[in-house]
């Protein structure tokens, strides 16, 4: 059972589009290491967990990863607003914008859409908390590979969507190292 | 910053801790420092939640209702700018 709470968890006002952005930050929603895959993760294993206190872990993460999955979507939302013909085309937006226009498809930047073969739910608790720890890893390796894509950019939304998004990553990590 | 968003920022920054906090204790449920810093952030969570739907409408549909007209759908979505 889920409860929505009508807040984001974290708030999100972006005061300028820029579509250019949300073609890079759209791989935290539904890239290889994006929150729908740690969400799906999280909430897939649980239920074969042997051990009751890592069950419900498992079911507190995958529901904060749900919370990181709409406010990465905020910022997408927001990056896109009130765009015009020429802006979309000069940020290369077109070839996204051709087939979802400016709604929030799951996708990794290149254009993969999102696939559960992201991720592996083996019913093993050894096999399962090792690919979990695989998979923060990697966003802990991809953060500043990130930054450094948003910071090329150069604009003003920098602080606003990378700041929110470093901070989880590093919370998220130090938390369950 | 308006009324409702210096509320709502004290629904966030009470949620966070205390959500933070809990993921602490499912690693150290015994931990004498966190239960008691769990339990004073609790407190004020809750509190900032009732302050923030008793002016500004409801976070959660067991705080929904109204008299005449359903109030849940009634302010601007999360994700909107307006909204934050």
């Amino acid at each position: 059972m889920f409860i929505y709470d009508r807040k984001l968890q974290y708030p999100v006002k972006i005061k300028n589009p820029n579509p250019a952005l949300a073609k890079i930050i759209i791989s935290q929603v539904g890239g290889p290491d994006g929150e729908l895959a740690a969400s799906t993760r999280y909430l897939s294993q649980r239920f074969s967990m042997p051990n009751r206190n890592i069950a419900g872990m498992l079911t507190d993460i995958g529901v904060e990863e749900l919370a990181h999955v709409e406010m990465i979507s905020a910022i997408l939302y927001q990056l896109t607003r009130n765009l015009s013909p020429e802006e979309i085309k000069k940020a290369g937006f077109d070839t996204y914008f051709v087939d979802h226009t400016v709604g929030i498809y799951p996708q990794a930047a290149s254009g993969t859409p999102f696939t559960t073969a992201y991720i592996g739910v083996k019913g093993d608790v050894l096999a399962d908390l090792h690919e979990d720890l695989a998979a923060d890893a990697t966003m802990v390796n991809a953060q500043p590979l990130i930054e450094n894509k948003v910071k090329t950019t150069r604009t003003s939304c920098f602080l606003f969507c990378v700041f929110p998004i470093s901070t989880l990553f590093c919370q998220r990590s130090l938390r369950r190292m | 910053m308006t009324d409702q968003q210096m509320a709502l920022r004290k629904v966030q920054q009470a949620d966070f801790a205390m959500l933070e906090a809990g993921m602490y204790l499912n690693g150290y449920p015994s931990c004498m420092e966190a239960l008691a810093y769990f339990e004073k952030i609790k407190g004020e969570a809750k509190a900032a939640r009732r302050a923030y739907e008793e002016k500004f409408g409801p976070l959660t549909l067991s705080a929904a209702g109204g008299e005449t007209c359903f109030d849940w759908n009634k302010s601007p979505l999360p994700w909107e700018w307006e909204a934050n």
